[in-house]
């Protein structure tokens, strides 16, 4: 487990772009944390990193549910904010963590059960003191290869 | 007359076949990381390679499930609009039945196995395969019939070992994952039919959808649902909720 404090947006997109240059076809980012905590902000860099063209245009999926990108792979956005397990499995939205590209999901913990043995959770937390836009992100591997991911992600 | 044949269940690939009497057209597809849809160009592919129009098919038989929602999704919609459009037959054909035929015509039947059960399996992930048991009768081999002993399930790989007390066949891509397991679990009772059994086919769902056809049975194209066999204490959450 990591924990890396930005104290901006920009850090925290750079954040999820250095993530996004170790991604893979397959993998799957789990991103938690309340309203405004940072996720599609990260999510934002995590784009960049992946190559994916306007990717700092990307917005929150919370009523499309999913968008994709396509760059040097694709990147799945989902947004499970406004359903529950049942409906996510009715949506087949755990489908995605099988195709061929990155997955990135807000509310990840929604899905619960139907995670991957494998994935890389994302966890966004508000810092506390008198600077607003810090934000402290503890990137948590479950698995070998993104425990080796994490050792080399830096702020 | 020809018969359309449309198979979508497995994840990232697909085929499209056209059973026209004896002749067999078949265009099989995989998915690459783009997302361009590759069921339509191959629907086009094979009309053009079986050198038909739209028009000139019978009737449509698709690939009913269990298997990828997504995939089951697509190809059951396609199916519905063209049977929908061309006013022709819709049959429905289980996914399971189909890679069943597969096997049975090219492996179960010509191997001389004690094996009598036969059990297709398909990766449902975390653990689950969709599965059913099926039993040969009688092994004059010259009328061999399959009868269906379970319904269609999901189960844990762990469960469906524990239901064959019998030697049996496994057949199907839930065997990449779990082979081992099943070898380790059931020992000498346990035989595999090769990689080639692995996917259902389309032209095996034309040829299925040519004998219901034969029985005068089809589908109602309002009312066809795809076999999704969902993961069974999701359904009950959400009934629930739903029920207040």
């Amino acid at each position: 487990m990591k924990k890396i404090v930005t104290r901006s947006a920009v850090e925290t997109q750079n954040l999820g772009e250095n993530l996004g240059k170790y991604l893979f076809s397959g993998a799957v980012v789990s991103l938690t944390g309340q309203l405004g905590s940072g996720k599609t902000c990260f999510v934002k860099g995590l784009a960049r990193g992946l190559k994916i063209k306007n990717g700092s245009s990307i917005t929150s999926p919370s009523f499309t549910l999913v968008k994709e990108y396509h760059g040097r792979i694709s990147l799945y956005h989902l947004d499970f904010y406004r359903l529950e397990i049942g409906q996510i499995h009715n949506l087949a939205l755990e489908e995605y963590f099988y195709k061929d590209g990155v997955t990135v999901m807000e509310w990840g913990e929604k899905v619960g059960k139907f995670l991957p043995d494998e994935y890389l959770e994302v966890k966004f937390g508000i810092a506390a003191g008198p600077y607003r836009d810090k934000r402290e992100i503890k990137l948590i591997p479950h698995g070998q290869v993104y425990q080796k991911i994490v050792e080399r992600i830096t702020n | 007359m020809p018969i359309l044949g449309i198979e979508t269940a497995i994840m990232n690939r697909g085929s499209v076949a056209i059973l026209d009497n004896e002749r067999i057209i078949l265009e099989q597809y995989e998915r690459q990381d783009d997302y361009r849809d590759r069921l339509w160009p191959a629907i086009v592919q094979v009309f053009k390679k079986a050198r038909l129009s739209l028009e000139k098919i019978e009737a449509i038989a698709v690939s009913q499930g269990p298997g990828s929602f997504t995939g089951l999704r697509v190809g059951i919609t396609v199916a519905k609009t063209l049977a929908l459009c061309l006013e022709k037959p819709l049959l429905g054909i289980p996914t399971l039945e189909i890679l069943l035929q597969g096997v049975n015509d090219d492996f179960a039947l010509t191997e001389s196995h004690s094996a009598t059960l036969l059990v297709p399996l398909l990766d449902a992930k975390k653990n689950l395969v969709y599965t059913a048991i099926f039993e040969k009768e009688n092994k004059n081999f010259s009328k061999i019939k399959v009868e269906r002993k379970t319904e269609d399930l999901v189960l844990t790989i762990d469960e469906i070992c524990r239901m064959i007390k019998k030697p049996a066949i496994f057949f199907g891509e839930g065997l990449k994952v779990y082979q081992s397991f099943i070898q380790k679990s059931l020992g000498n009772l346990a035989h595999f039919a090769p990689e080639e059994f692995f996917f259902p086919k389309a032209s095996v769902v034309a040829q299925l959808g040519k004998k219901k056809l034969k029985l005068k049975k089809k589908d109602n194209l309002y009312e066809l649902q795809p076999i999704y066999l969902r993961n069974p204490e999701i359904s009950l959450s959400s009934q629930r909720k739903k029920n207040g």
